[in-house]
């Protein structure tokens, strides 16, 4: 299935665009999600997603269709949803 | 907002706030809720700073501003309560000598400090409304624990690169900072890119939701998250639901 992704903030400035398309395993969880970006991606965006473990750091935000969907919720993502991923930021 | 009647305007007042006075829904009304209400801002740099002076051209009734350290030049892109005059001496006062010139009926409390757990509820329980604008996580997380506490509204303000973040926390309404950010993300780091503009538009923003609350307008960002891209101009608000795990609002704090 097909996703639009949407990349804020630091993940934004690490995947170096503002979103694409990309094609994932039907039935696929917003954590699967997060994991193929990661290896798509790697480097900097790697390691601003996945914690030493390999799995999304808590801090990982992830929202579907403009929902925040954390990624220890189980999930299925949908054929043309549109996925943002974003990081917690605190500049004042 | 204190439940005591709030105090009527005087008539340099009246002639201050005439403009704002217009909005319909707002009137002579919400000027005096403006004139007896009190916020804290923390802190008083690009976003906070920008925050506190439209706060202070509202006819903010008192501002508790916390900001520690002195004025450098790498300030000077966004911080606009400061000033080149004041390279080298007290943040804070550079931030409440600007205040002052713009409203002298202004009530300040001025702390030369940075928020922290220590005195987080102190601050928190001098004011109506919070305003977090905070480079670290860790103060914005303190403010938000002393703010769930006291059945406070926090008003969430950040920025980076060219991109702002805005949320509104209503305690036990809506969900708070700790159920998005329940802990210091290692991903943050204290300096970052951004552009003095940005700060502006998210600080003044900011106030507005502030001024909402406390006039009882609007629909306030509860349990909303949005995001404003400058690069692009685009923008996007996603719906936060409350933690039922959060340490700070959830079931387990509550008990």
């Amino acid at each position: 299935m097909r996703l639009t992704i949407e990349y804020w903030n630091q993940a934004r400035s690490a995947a170096g665009c503002d979103g694409e398309t990309i094609e994932i395993e039907p039935g696929a969880a917003p954590v699967d999600l997060v994991r193929q970006l990661a290896t798509q991606h790697g480097g900097r965006l790697r390691s601003l997603l996945l914690g030493s473990n390999d799995q999304p750091r808590p801090s990982t935000m992830v929202s579907v269709n403009g929902e925040l969907a954390p990624c220890h919720v189980p999930r299925a993502l949908c054929d043309g949803d549109v996925v943002a991923l974003l990081l917690p930021i605190a500049g004042g | 907002m204190s439940a005591e009647e709030p105090p009527d305007l005087t008539d340099e007042e009246r002639a201050t706030y005439e403009w704002q006075m217009w909005v319909e829904d707002f009137g002579e009304a919400g000027q005096r809720r403006l004139k007896n209400a009190s916020v804290l801002v923390s802190r008083v740099g690009g976003v906070g700073g920008t925050a506190a002076y439209y706060l202070a051209a509202a006819g903010i009734g008192r501002l508790v501003l916390a900001h520690g350290g002195d004025v450098r030049p790498s300030d000077l892109n966004r911080q606009l309560l400061m000033t080149h005059a004041a390279i080298g001496t007290s943040r804070i006062a550079s931030a409440e000598k600007r205040l002052r010139e713009l409203n002298p009926r202004l009530d300040i409390v001025a702390v030369n400090d940075q928020v922290s757990d220590a005195n987080a509820s102190g601050l928190v329980a001098q004011c109506d409304v919070v305003v977090a604008c905070a480079p670290r996580f860790s103060e914005r997380l303190a403010m938000n624990r002393a703010a769930v506490q006291q059945g406070k509204p926090l008003v969430n303000c950040a920025m980076y690169d060219l991109q702002g973040e805005l949320t509104c926390v209503l305690p036990g309404r809506s969900a708070c900072l700790a159920c998005l950010t329940p802990e210091e993300p290692p991903t943050w780091k204290r300096e970052f890119p951004v552009f003095g503009a940005v700060a502006g538009m998210i600080g003044a923003m900011g106030a507005m939701e502030a001024i909402k609350l406390i006039a009882g307008i609007g629909q306030p960002l509860a349990g909303r998250l949005m995001m404003i891209d400058l690069r692009t101009m685009v923008t996007r608000t996603m719906t936060i639901a409350r933690d039922p795990q959060c340490p700070v609002c959830g079931v387990k704090a509550e008990r």
